[in-house]
């Protein structure tokens, strides 16, 4: 129903065919644009559309898409704030925001009827590089929302708690975006294999149950990575009194 | 207070669901870094052993750090 079994596997592993590219004037090279970029295009131009019409014209009383997006907003601030404190979850909260809406909507879209047979529609999350990219953009901004909140004190982490522990730290950071990258794929890659494999022995009905928790493990994956990323950025931007 | 419970919960949850990943990717990059250390250095198999060794160590101490964030060590 979501991804048949060639159409799931041509679409995210091994050496799949561009879309089309695009050719970076002034030089020879030629951008590959693939299925997932093009879904993950639709993605950021639905939020970024729905955020646009819902904060245009805002009302007091919140009604229609502004009551959903300040929902998902207060919801999503209240969360950080229970992880890194109100005043800092309003300072990084955006960014972990978006990351959660977008990580959501990708994990989501598998589930729409049509996705990985239809060109130019593939969750981006089934593709370890976007997974890879998001966990690197995490990765640097620990380092720059720490840098920003600390200094250069902020690398007296990597000394902490104690000196001799400096190369456990520094594996430690270096396994976090393998681990969150490889963590988000591996859920949503899975979940979609299986589904696909179900839908190609029985295509009616038996996939159901399982895309049902599809929709559980969407939100739980998209979750665990912000609730990660949160727990790295307020490690990296903590005061220590 | 309802509501920061639920966030706790869902905290719990998460933190929960991500420990096997670390703990395994931990292990795995130090097998791997310390056999490619090797293979540079020709030192088999000791930078191998001491990196998983290490990886391992890491892994805990991630972990542990999951666990009681420095805000409830301070």
């Amino acid at each position: 129903m979501s991804a048949t079994a060639e159409g799931g596997g041509a679409a995210h592993h091994g050496p799949v065919d561009p879309l089309f590219n695009v050719a970076i004037p002034g030089t020879d090279f030629h951008l590959p644009i693939y299925n997932f970029v093009i879904t993950s295009w639709v993605i950021m131009f639905i939020l970024v559309f729905t955020a646009w019409l819902a904060t245009k014209n805002m009302h007091r009383m919140p009604k229609g898409i502004q009551n959903v997006w300040e929902y998902a907003v207060d919801g999503l601030f209240s969360f950080f704030g229970g992880i890194m404190g109100e005043e800092r979850a309003r300072k990084y909260g955006p960014f972990l925001g978006t990351c959660f809406l977008y990580i959501l909507l990708s994990n989501y879209s598998g589930v729409i009827p049509g996705a990985a047979m239809i060109k130019g529609f593939v969750p981006p999350t089934n593709n370890v590089s976007i997974t890879a990219g998001l966990a690197v953009l995490v990765f640097l901004s620990v380092f720059y929302f720490g840098i920003q909140a600390k200094g250069i004190g902020f690398f007296k982490h990597f000394f902490q708690p104690m000196a001799f522990l400096f190369i456990l730290n520094v594996i430690e950071e270096l396994v976090r975006p393998i681990s969150l990258s490889l963590r988000l794929y591996g859920n949503v890659y899975g979940e979609e294999t299986i589904i696909a494999q179900l839908g190609e022995m029985v295509p009616f009905l038996v996939p159901l149950p399982m895309m049902v928790l599809g929709l559980l493990t969407g939100a739980i994956q998209a979750l665990v990575f912000t609730l990660l990323a949160s727990t790295y950025i307020a490690g990296a931007t903590e005061e220590h009194h | 207070m309802k509501e920061d419970e639920k966030n706790q919960s869902y905290k719990a949850v998460g933190l929960i669901m991500s420990a096997g990943m670390t703990m395994a990717v931990s292990v795995t990059i130090g097998y791997f870094a310390g056999s490619w250390l090797d293979k540079y250095f020709g030192t088999k198999p000791w930078l191998t052993l001491i990196m998983f060794i290490l990886g391992t160590a890491a892994g805990l101490k991630s972990l542990y750090d999951l666990a009681f964030p420095k805000k409830g060590r301070d």
